[in-house]
C-alpha cells in the first residue's frame, strides 16, 4: 500500500526524494520504494524519516 | 616423517604463484577502488550510503544466501556423483573425504548459525524484564 502521508509530508517540507535520502543516509530508490509501498522500512528507518520531516510515527506510518 | 608420507614442507614455485593469484587479485581491486575514491571524492558518499542503506544490505545478504545455497547444492551433487561413479574411492581417497567433510561442514555450520540468529527457543535465554 502506498505511503501517501509520507509523500505529502515530504512535499510540504519542500524536500525532494534525493534530498531526504541524503539527510537520512539511504539511496533515493529506497525512499521511492517506501513511498510507493514496495518496501517495508525498519522501525529505525521510520524514526529517522519522521525526525527528518518533523512528524510523528502516527503521522506518517499509521494506517487509518 | 615427511619422506615417508611424501609431503614436501616447502611448496614449489608453481604452487606459490598459483596461490598468490587470489590475494593479489583482491589487493589490486582494493587499490583500484582507493584510486577511484581519490580521483572522485564524491563517490565516497555513494559508497558509504551503499554500505549503510538497510535495503541494499538486505538484498546483498539475500544474494549471499542464494549463492551459498547454490554452491551447497553443487557440492551435494558432486558428492553424490563422485560416490556413485567411483565407489572404489569411498573412505579411501583424500578427494572423497575432502568433499564429504566440506558438505557436512556446510550443513552443520548452516544449522548452528541459523540457530544462533533465531536465538533458539530456550526460555533461559530470554532477558528478564525489570518491573
Amino acid at each position: 500500500m502506498k505511503n501517501k502521508k509520507m509523500k505529502i509530508a515530504r512535499v510540504e517540507s519542500d524536500v525532494s526524494q534525493e534530498q531526504l535520502a541524503e539527510i537520512i543516509g539511504v539511496t533515493r530508490q529506497t525512499i521511492n520504494l517506501i513511498e510507493s509501498g514496495k518496501y517495508n522500512p525498519s522501525l529505525k528507518l521510520c524514526i529517522e524519516i519522521c525526525k527528518a520531516l518533523n512528524k510523528t510515527l502516527n503521522d506518517l506510518f499509521w494506517e487509518e | 616423517m615427511f619422506e615417508v608420507t611424501d609431503i614436501k614442507l616447502l611448496p614449489n614455485n608453481k604452487a606459490v604463484v598459483a596461490l598468490s593469484f587470489f590475494p593479489l587479485g583482491i589487493a589490486f581491486a582494493s587499490y583500484i577502488k582507493l584510486q577511484t575514491i581519490k580521483k572522485y571524492p564524491q563517490k565516497m558518499k555513494d559508497i558509504i550510503i551503499s554500505e549503510n542503506d538497510e535495503r541494499l544490505i538486505a538484498s546483498k545478504n539475500q544474494a549471499d544466501a542464494n549463492a551459498f545455497r547454490i554452491l551447497q547444492r553443487l557440492l551435494f551433487f558432486s558428492y553424490m556423483g563422485y560416490t556413485l561413479m567411483v565407489p572404489g574411492d569411498i573412505f579411501e581417497a583424500a578427494g572423497w573425504w575432502l568433499i564429504t567433510f566440506l558438505l557436512l561442514a556446510s550443513l552443520i555450520l548452516q544449522g548452528i548459525l541459523s540457530e544462533k540468529s533465531t536465538g533458539g527457543h530456550d526460555s533461559k535465554n530470554n532477558d528478564s524484564e525489570d518491573m
